[in-house]
């Protein structure tokens, strides 16, 4: 059962032109961040050196930015419009596990967080190399290491982990989509930025917040620092505790959305 | 020995202080169309959720074809298609998509049911436009497409035939008539009692939560007093008359026309003539499930 409504899910989100609109948004953000990069440093704003490894680097710093954007709408897409459609009381009412509908879900989320990541990935080495060709004539591929991008793809998305259950528990306790996602965005827009503010009186909380947390795991291969924090990454944990603390953080909220969805009273 | 495709014991739902559901007893069995009748808000909604396993119970239980809904959900709802309300569907796919993706939840169902399924709710002409596009009636057949498409034993439905036109309930009404005859067990809540009327074969009626009557249809029917409405020339003449006739219950006069309870035409007439007054005009009132439902609700 699992596996077919994994299928559903699957089908169902590829269907959706939500999806399409949303990934040709991130294209297009990532598009114009390259070209203004290399508009850049045609005009001597930007340093020429480094090559397709800057852009790349310069690329996914950009993209962790606007990636929560991305992973809220995306996990509110998948896990909260069945309440406002009410087509959970399809599969509710034919009697799917509410255990295993959350699972499938959780799954199509992760599954479609980690094409994000890949394809922005391959979009931002795609569009480099094209933006590098019109503009200087070929391609520097001299410092770019193919080997490490699976690592790179794997820690930006161990890395949205607690955006993507976050939104999901949000999902569960509002159904309504809105809420869902902006409520992720709220957070990592408002909330995370100001928490370094109290980083002396509560350094624990700093510690375990999601941006600290991906700063630790982009601190060995890309410097991708989604806030400026008050200690440096170091100080913060060692990046095998990061994963952990991450792969937890990720398992606690989801539980939560499992207790909580398992309760709830979806009459009507 | 006909067996029970749904029960409820004591079955009871509380929100806050209210009690949606009250120690609710029901009983369908196999191969009937059993409806569910009751105003707006007496709780029917809720109850069928409860069967159906989206709302939790505050007490009692319910099973569905012999099994317990909590804590056996799974097994309970495998055979059971529902409609439940305004019709569930993923608004951006097309008819055809939304019954194939329901479909792919029962192992077994090919294209052929699926295109005999929109055929049967007639939706064949518009099987491949999107749904969010579909007028309400439309979004209904869909509805009980995705019901039906698994060939379910026992079928839940909450108002079918909302949003359709007359002629869409009717056909709706005898597909319920055809699936029962063929074995498919049939739920059917609606405020419509002419259409329960005319579909089903036992019933139970829900006012504020609480079961007030449940039995065959005729049976109620039966159950329900006579009366006759006349016209007459001096109806406080008529009125007094009508103190000696045995088994009246009341008399309701309004100008010359006179509404009298608890006896048949015959024994008005015979009465009437004995005390030398002679109707305008007679009939016996037609007793219908409308009239059974009043006096249920009134008396509750």
């Amino acid at each position: 059962m699992f596996l077919r409504l994994f299928a559903i899910e699957t089908r169902k989100t590829l269907k959706n032109p939500g999806l399409w609109i949303g990934l040709a948004g991130v294209l297009f953000l990532l598009a114009c961040a390259t070209l203004f990069r290399h508009v850049q440093i045609l005009n001597g704003y930007a340093e020429f050196s480094g090559g397709l490894e800057k852009d790349l680097l310069s690329g996914l710093a950009f993209f962790n930015q606007i990636g929560i954007l991305a992973y809220a709408i995306l996990s509110a897409g998948i896990a909260a419009f069945d309440y406002v459609d009410r087509s959970l009381h399809l599969w509710l009412t034919r009697g799917v596990s509410r255990l295993t509908l959350l699972t499938a879900r959780l799954t199509a989320i992760l599954f479609f967080g980690l094409l994000l990541v890949c394809v922005s990935v391959i979009a931002v080495l795609g569009l480099s190399a094209l933006s590098r060709g019109l503009f200087f004539g070929g391609v520097d591929t001299t410092h770019l290491n193919p080997a490490a991008l699976p690592s790179t793809v794997l820690r930006l998305f161990w890395s949205s982990l607690p955006y993507l259950a976050l939104t999901v528990l949000l999902a569960v306790l509002s159904r309504s989509p809105f809420f869902a996602a902006g409520g992720t965005i709220l957070y990592s827009s408002v909330v995370e930025p100001f928490a370094p503010a109290l980083g002396e009186k509560f350094p624990w909380l700093i510690r375990y917040m999601p941006a600290s947390l991906s700063r630790v795991l982009q601190n060995g291969a890309l410097a991708l620092d989604r806030h400026a924090l008050p200690i440096s990454p170091d100080a913060i944990m060692p990046q095998g505790q990061a994963i952990f603390v991450i792969g937890m953080i990720f398992l606690l909220l989801s539980i939560a959305s499992f207790v909580i969805f398992s309760r709830q009273d979806l009459g009507g | 020995m006909t067996q029970i495709v749904l029960e409820t014991k004591d079955l009871t739902k509380t929100f806050g202080a209210r009690k949606a559901v009250d120690a609710v007893n029901i009983t369908a069995y196999e191969g009937e169309v059993f409806g569910f009748v009751g105003p707006n808000g007496a709780g029917k909604t809720t109850t069928l959720g409860m069967a159906l396993g989206l709302v939790r119970p505050t007490d009692g239980e319910v099973c569905v074809l012999g099994q317990r809904v909590t804590p056996n959900r799974v097994q309970a709802l495998r055979d059971v298609g529902a409609l439940l309300g305004a019709p569930a569907f993923v608004p951006y796919l097309s008819a055809w998509e939304n019954v194939e993706l329901v479909a792919r939840l029962s192992p077994g169902v090919n294209k052929k049911r699926i295109h005999e399924v929109i055929e049967l709710v007639g939706l064949t002409e518009s099987a491949r436009k999107k749904v969010s596009k579909f007028s309400t009636g439309m979004k209904q057949r869909v509805g009980l497409a995705m019901a039906l498409v698994h060939r379910p034993r026992f079928i839940i439905l909450d108002e079918p035939t909302n949003g359709l036109d007359p002629a869409g309930m009717r056909e709706i009404r005898q597909l319920l008539r055809t699936l029962a005859e063929n074995g498919t067990s049939v739920l059917l809540s609606s405020h419509l009692l002419n259409e329960v009327q005319q579909v089903c074969d036992r019933i139970a009626v829900l006012h504020r939560g609480r079961v007030v009557a449940q039995g065959r249809v005729d049976e109620l029917l039966n159950r329900q007093k006579p009366a006759v409405r006349l016209t007459v020339h001096d109806a406080e003449a008529a009125v007094r008359a009508f103190e000696s006739l045995t088994g009246i219950e009341n008399v309701q006069a309004s100008g010359n026309s006179l509404l009298v309870l608890g006896v048949d035409s015959q024994a008005v007439m015979n009465h009437l003539l004995q005390h030398h007054i002679i109707p305008t005009e007679i009939t016996a009132q037609k007793t219908d499930l409308e009239s059974v439902f009043m006096d249920l609700t009134s008396a509750n």
